[in-house]
């Protein structure tokens, strides 16, 4: 057998390299076998296969010890969030009630009073005369008469019950909500006349609102007590 | 020539052990992240709405972790809504993509535990990885989900629901 010429003792690098393999494998409980003890094995030829790879297992866990601290190991998890939006929607009016004069043959314009709204679905809001507070259905669309002290509608009276014209209502656009045409006839009620037409959500504490009252000579002026009134219903339908 | 050949095959056979046991190492992770307790019927109103029912569990290591989350924009979620709820159908389980997206990020909120060594984080959900907590070891701990509505936020009237997912990725070491 020709022995590799790495294990001959010789000059050089070879020969700088096997004691310190020898001193570093004092350490490293490798067995013998028996080809070690051949004579001319002088440096341990047969082992050191099995010692290389001992060494290189080393270096693999040295390797292993200082590249994990460095290396981030990652994991990763994914999961869903799930949920839905409650439908909000929220009219109000500025005022209970107006108080305003009348004056015949001419029209009276009323827009001290806005619209607060506040949703998120598009829709409508629509307006009409809410019959409350015992108003007749045949005053409907009307300023009727109505009474002070019992706070109802009291259509016994003589001469007049209702005034002569309908009130006109209309709404001032304003981002989401358009508005509509004027309803000149607020007894509709299948369904209420639009008021404005809503794109979108949104919120608006201030819509315009522009009642419009024509007054004729033929109507009546009302003893003490008694006012000409309409209650207004605003309802707003999500589409 | 001899010394060539033996010496060529030891070093591919150390090459080789260096190399599997480099991968083995590498490779094998020990560190996990798992999520429990997430709201899937989350009923939002008006304002501010808060949530806490999500548990993370992060697990073997013993060393020091950091958690970030972000929007994967999972099964093709469009980028536009990136850390944003965004209507989903549940019936045909998929994106309404030109549907509506919640007006604000979902924000979440790991806790401060100093004693437990925890340092938490407030994130705006986004499509990048941000920082939500740091720790180390064996941890379990809440996330605070808070989602702000608006009127914006269109009510749903056709049984879609809003829904975002969440990837937590855990770095080990950091």
């Amino acid at each position: 057998m020709r022995y590799p010429e790495f294990y001959m003792p010789g000059p050089g690098m070879i020969r700088g390299r096997r004691p310190l393999l020898c001193s570093f494998f004092t350490f490293i409980p490798v067995r013998e076998s028996p080809a070690s003890n051949d004579p001319r094995d002088r440096f341990g030829v047969k082992n050191m296969k099995g010692k290389i790879l001992i060494i290189a297992g080393l270096l693999a866990l040295v390797c292993m010890v200082m590249v994990a601290p460095v290396m981030a190991s990652d994991a990763s998890a994914s999961t869903s969030v799930s949920g839905t939006v409650t439908k909000v929607v929220s009219l109000t009016t500025s005022s209970g009630a107006e108080t305003i004069t009348l004056t015949p043959g001419s029209t009276t314009h009323v827009s001290t009073v806005t619209l607060s709204a506040s949703q998120n679905c598009a829709g409508t809001i629509a307006a009409k005369d809410a019959l409350s507070s015992s108003k007749p259905s045949s005053t409907a669309g009307y300023m009727a008469n109505y009474s002070t002290s019992s706070s109802t509608f009291d259509t016994a009276i003589s001469p007049a019950t209702q005034l002569t014209d309908k009130v006109a209502l209309s709404g001032t656009t304003s981002g989401v909500y358009a508005a509509a045409a004027q309803i000149t006839d607020l007894s509709q009620t299948s369904p209420a006349s639009t008021l404005y037409t809503v794109s979108g959500g949104g919120s608006n504490s201030a819509l315009g609102l522009d009642f419009s009252q024509r007054t004729e000579y033929a109507d009546s002026i009302l003893p003490n007590g008694y006012v000409y009134e309409i209650p207004v219903e605003f309802d707003y339908t999500c589409s | 020539m001899g010394i060539s050949v033996y010496r060529c095959n030891l070093l591919k056979t150390a090459l080789v052990v260096v190399v599997l046991l480099f991968f083995l190492t590498g490779h094998v992770s020990a560190i996990t992240v798992e999520v429990t307790g997430n709201p899937q019927d989350w009923v939002f109103t008006q304002g501010s709405n808060e949530n806490n029912l999500t548990v993370v569990h992060v697990s073997g290591t013993t060393d020091t972790w950091a958690v970030n989350v972000r929007d994967a924009l999972d099964y093709g979620k469009k980028s536009s809504s990136a850390g944003r709820l965004l209507e989903y159908n549940p019936t045909e389980g998929n994106w309404v993509n030109t549907g509506s997206i919640l007006s604000n990020n979902l924000t979440l909120v790991g806790p401060t535990a100093t004693g437990q060594g925890l340092t938490g984080y407030s994130v705006a959900l986004g499509p990048s990885d941000q920082l939500l907590e740091k720790g180390a070891g064996d941890q379990t701990w809440n996330v605070t989900l808070n989602q702000a509505i608006t009127y914006n936020d269109p009510y749903l009237s056709n049984g879609h629901i809003y829904r975002v997912y969440l990837t937590l990725d855990v770095s080990e070491g950091t």
